[in-house]
C-alpha cells in the first residue's frame, strides 16, 4: 500500500512534465499515424486530401485498393547502382562496380550486412572479453587499457583512410568487407563481456578440464552459452543501428544498398514528380519489423543499462 | 600396439614409463590464448591502429594518379592543411563552426537537461511512465529515414496547406526559420539514449537516501536537486563528454533532410565532412578535381579536428570530475 501510495504522488513537478511528456507523445505518435495514412492514398489523393483518411473511391476507379502502394513495392522499388574506384594495394586498378537492385535485392543486402555485422560485432567483444577475463596473463591488461584509452580518444573524419584501407585491400563495396570492419571488441560491449565473464566461477573450468575438456570446448559450450541472453541482447543493439542506417551504404556498400538507403533516395525525391504516398510505402515496410521487433524484445531492447555509474 | 591415443596414456599402469607429452598444460594454454584473441587483435591492428596512422600519413600527402603504377603519394608536408584552412575560413564556410556550436550548446544547456528532467519522471513511476519511456525510446527504434521524410512533409506541405506560409524546411525559405526547424528535429528525436541511461543510472541510487531525504521533509524537486543530481553525476559528465567529442561531426540530419543540396548557411562542421566523403569519385578522390575535396584533404581536417577537440575532452572530462557535486 505504501508502495503505491509513494508510486501514484501527484505534485505540481509531475503535472507539468507529464503534461509536456504527453504532448510528446502526441507529436511522435501523430507524425508516424499520418505517415501510414499518406502511405494508404493514392498518389493525387496526397496533394488533394493531406489530412484525411485514404479516399476509397478513388482506389476503386484506378482498379486498386488501400494496400496497393505496399504490393507495388515489391516491383516498383528498384533501381540501378554504379561506383567507379580505384582498388588494390598502389590503388592501381580501375574498378567499375554495377548493380540492379529491387526489393528483395534492398532486403537481401539490409539482413546481410545487419545480421552478419551485428553478429561478428557481438561475437568479438564476448571472445576478448571471455579471454580477457579468464587467462589473466599481463598482456589481457593492457588489451583492457587499450579498450578504455580507444573509448576516451575519439578520432575524427578517418572515414576516407578506411575506404582507401578497404580499397587497397579489395574489400571495399563487399557486404563480407563490412562484417570484416565490424569484427571489433574495443568498445564498451567489451566491458560488459568482461564484467560478466569475471563474475562467473572458474570452477565450470576446473570441472570440464578434469574431464578431458579441451580449452576451447570449454569456451565454445560452457562459458559462451551462459552469456547467450547478453550476446542476444548486444546482437539486437546492433541489428536494430545497422539495419536503420543508411551512412554505411552510403560509404562502404555503394552498390549493395540496404533499405534504408532506397528510403532515402526514394523519399528523398520531395518534388511535384515524386510518387509521395509510395515513398512513405516504402519508408513504412522499413520501420515496421524494427516496431515488430521492438514489441517482441522491447524489455531486452530497453534493458536496465547505465554508462559512467553511480556516486556512493 | 598400432598406436597410441591420450586415453591410452591417461590409463597406462603405475610404474610404467609414460611417453613424454608434447605440450605442457601452460603452453597449451598460452597457444589458445594466441590463437583466440589473434583475428581480433589483427583487426584492430589494421582498422584502428594503421587506420588512424595512415589517415594522418594520408593528410601529410599529395597522389598523382601514374597509369600502369596507381596512385602515387608524395610527402606535401602542410600543404593540404593550408589548403583545408583557407577553404573552412573562408567567408562562405566559417559560419558552419557556428552552427557546430550552436548545435552544441542546445544539445548541452537544452537537451541534456531535458532529458535528466523527463527520465527522474520515468524513475519515479510517475503516472504513465513506462509509456513514456517507451514514446521516447521509440524513434531510436525507426530508421533516421523515415522520421526525416515524415517530419519534412509535415513541416513543408501540411504547414503550408494550414498556414499558406513557405514550408518550415523550404530551401527557399529564411536560414532563420529553417536552422531552428532543424534544431527543433534534432532535440525532439534525440532523447530516447539518454533517457535510457539516465533512467538506469537513477535505478542504481540507494533507496535508503532517498527515503532519509523524505523524512528530512523534501520535496519532489529537492529530491531532483540534492540527491537525484549528484548522484548521477558521473553519467551527466558521460553525456557531456561524449557530445563534446561529436561537435564536429554531428551532421544534425542534414544530409539525411536535404542529402547534397542543404542550404549553405545552415552547413554543419559535420555534414561539411561528410558532404565531401560521399560525393568525391573515382580518381578525384584522391589526385584530381570534380569541385569536391579530395581524401587527403579530407584527412587533413580530420587530424585537426581531432588535434583540437582531443585535448579539450578530456580536459573537459577531468574538470568535470575533479569539480563534480558530492552526494553528502
Amino acid at each position: 500500500m505504501k508502495n503505491r501510495e509513494k508510486k501514484f504522488k501527484i505534485n505540481i513537478y509531475a503535472i507539468v512534465v507529464g503534461l509536456i511528456l504527453a504532448i510528446y507523445a502526441i507529436s511522435v505518435i501523430g507524425s508516424l499515424l499520418w505517415g501510414v495514412l499518406t502511405s494508404l492514398k493514392y498518389r493525387t489523393d496526397f496533394m488533394d486530401n493531406l489530412l484525411g483518411l485514404p479516399n476509397m473511391e478513388i482506389w476503386e476507379k484506378k482498379g486498386g485498393n488501400i494496400f496497393t502502394n505496399y504490393t507495388s513495392l515489391f516491383s516498383a522499388l528498384e533501381k540501378d547502382f554504379e561506383k567507379t574506384f580505384h582498388q588494390g594495394w598502389n590503388l592501381d586498378i580501375p574498378t567499375v562496380n554495377k548493380s540492379h537492385v529491387d526489393f528483395f535485392g534492398f532486403t537481401l543486402n539490409t539482413l546481410l550486412y545487419a545480421g552478419g555485422s551485428a553478429f561478428f560485432g557481438a561475437l568479438a567483444p564476448c571472445i576478448m572479453g571471455y579471454m580477457c577475463s579468464k587467462f589473466k596473463y599481463k598482456f589481457s591488461g593492457i588489451i583492457y587499457g587499450f579498450v578504455l584509452l580507444k573509448m576516451v580518444m575519439p578520432m575524427i573524419g578517418n572515414t576516407t583512410a578506411v575506404i582507401t584501407l578497404m580499397r587497397r585491400f579489395c574489400i571495399y563495396d563487399t557486404i563480407w568487407g563490412m562484417w570484416i570492419k565490424n569484427l571489433t571488441f574495443e568498445n564498451t560491449y567489451f566491458l560488459i563481456f568482461y564484467a560478466f565473464f569475471s563474475g562467473v566461477s572458474d570452477t565450470y573450468a576446473e570441472a570440464a578440464q578434469l574431464d578431458g575438456a579441451s580449452y576451447f570446448r570449454v569456451m565454445f559450450t560452457i562459458y559462451i552459452p551462459l552469456a547467450i541472453k547478453t550476446f542476444s541482447t548486444i546482437f539486437l543493439l546492433q541489428f536494430v543501428a545497422m539495419y536503420n542506417d543508411y551512412n554505411t551504404s552510403l560509404l562502404y556498400i555503394p552498390t549493395h544498398p540496404t533499405l534504408a538507403y532506397a528510403v532515402l533516395i526514394f523519399g528523398g525525391q520531395h518534388n511535384s514528380g515524386a510518387n509521395v504516398p509510395f515513398n512513405f510505402a516504402a519508408a513504412m515496410a522499413l520501420a515496421m519489423p524494427m516496431v515488430i521487433v521492438f514489441v517482441i524484445f522491447k524489455n531486452k531492447l530497453m534493458g536496465n543499462i547505465s554508462v559512467g555509474g553511480v556516486k556512493e | 600396439m598400432d598406436s597410441l591415443n591420450v586415453s591410452d596414456l591417461n590409463t597406462a599402469p603405475s610404474g610404467e614409463v609414460k611417453p613424454k607429452k608434447v605440450l605442457n598444460e601452460k603452453t597449451k594454454r598460452i597457444i589458445f590464448y594466441i590463437l583466440m584473441i589473434s583475428p581480433f587483435l589483427a583487426q584492430a591492428a589494421i582498422f584502428y591502429i594503421y587506420v588512424n596512422f595512415s589517415n594522418v600519413m594520408l593528410a601529410f600527402s599529395k597522389y598523382t594518379y601514374v597509369p600502369g603504377v596507381g596512385s602515387v603519394g608524395k610527402f606535401s608536408w602542410f600543404e593540404n592543411f593550408e589548403e583545408v584552412l583557407t577553404i573552412l575560413f573562408s567567408q562562405k564556410n566559417v559560419h558552419m563552426f557556428s552552427v557546430s556550436f550552436l548545435m552544441y550548446a542546445i544539445i548541452a544547456f537544452v537537451a541534456t537537461p531535458v532529458s535528466i528532467i523527463f527520465s527522474f519522471y520515468v524513475y519515479k513511476k510517475f503516472p504513465l511512465s513506462e509509456f513514456f519511456r517507451i514514446i521516447l525510446f521509440f524513434p531510436q527504434i525507426i530508421s533516421t529515414v523515415v522520421m526525416t521524410m515524415t517530419f519534412r512533409y509535415l513541416v513543408n506541405d501540411v504547414y503550408t496547406f494550414l498556414s499558406g506560409a513557405k514550408g518550415l524546411l523550404d530551401k527557399m525559405n529564411e536560414t532563420s526559420i529553417i536552422l531552428p526547424t532543424l534544431i527543433f528535429y534534432n532535440l525532439w528525436m534525440g532523447f530516447g539514449a539518454n533517457i535510457l541511461l539516465a533512467s538506469g543510472a537513477m535505478s542504481g541510487i540507494n533507496e535508503s537516501i532517498v527515503e532519509s531525504c523524505h523524512l528530512d521533509g523534501c520535496n519532489t524537486v529537492q529530491e531532483f536537486i540534492y540527491i537525484t543530481l549528484p548522484s548521477i553525476y558521473p553519467t551527466i559528465v558521460t553525456f557531456v563528454v561524449i557530445d563534446l567529442a561529436a561537435v564536429f561531426s554531428n551532421q544534425m540530419n542534414l544530409y539525411t533532410f536535404f542529402q547534397i543540396d542543404a542550404p549553405q548557411d545552415i552547413w554543419s562542421v559535420g555534414y561539411y565532412i561528410y558532404l565531401q566523403t560521399a560525393k568525391s569519385q573515382g580518381l578525384a578522390e584522391y589526385g584530381g578535381s570534380n569541385g569536391y575535396l579530395l581524401y587527403p584533404q579530407i584527412s587533413a581536417i580530420g587530424v585537426m579536428i581531432t588535434l583540437v577537440v582531443l585535448p579539450v575532452t578530456l580536459t573537459v572530462r577531468r574538470l568535470l570530475e575533479k569539480f563534480g557535486p558530492s552526494v553528502n
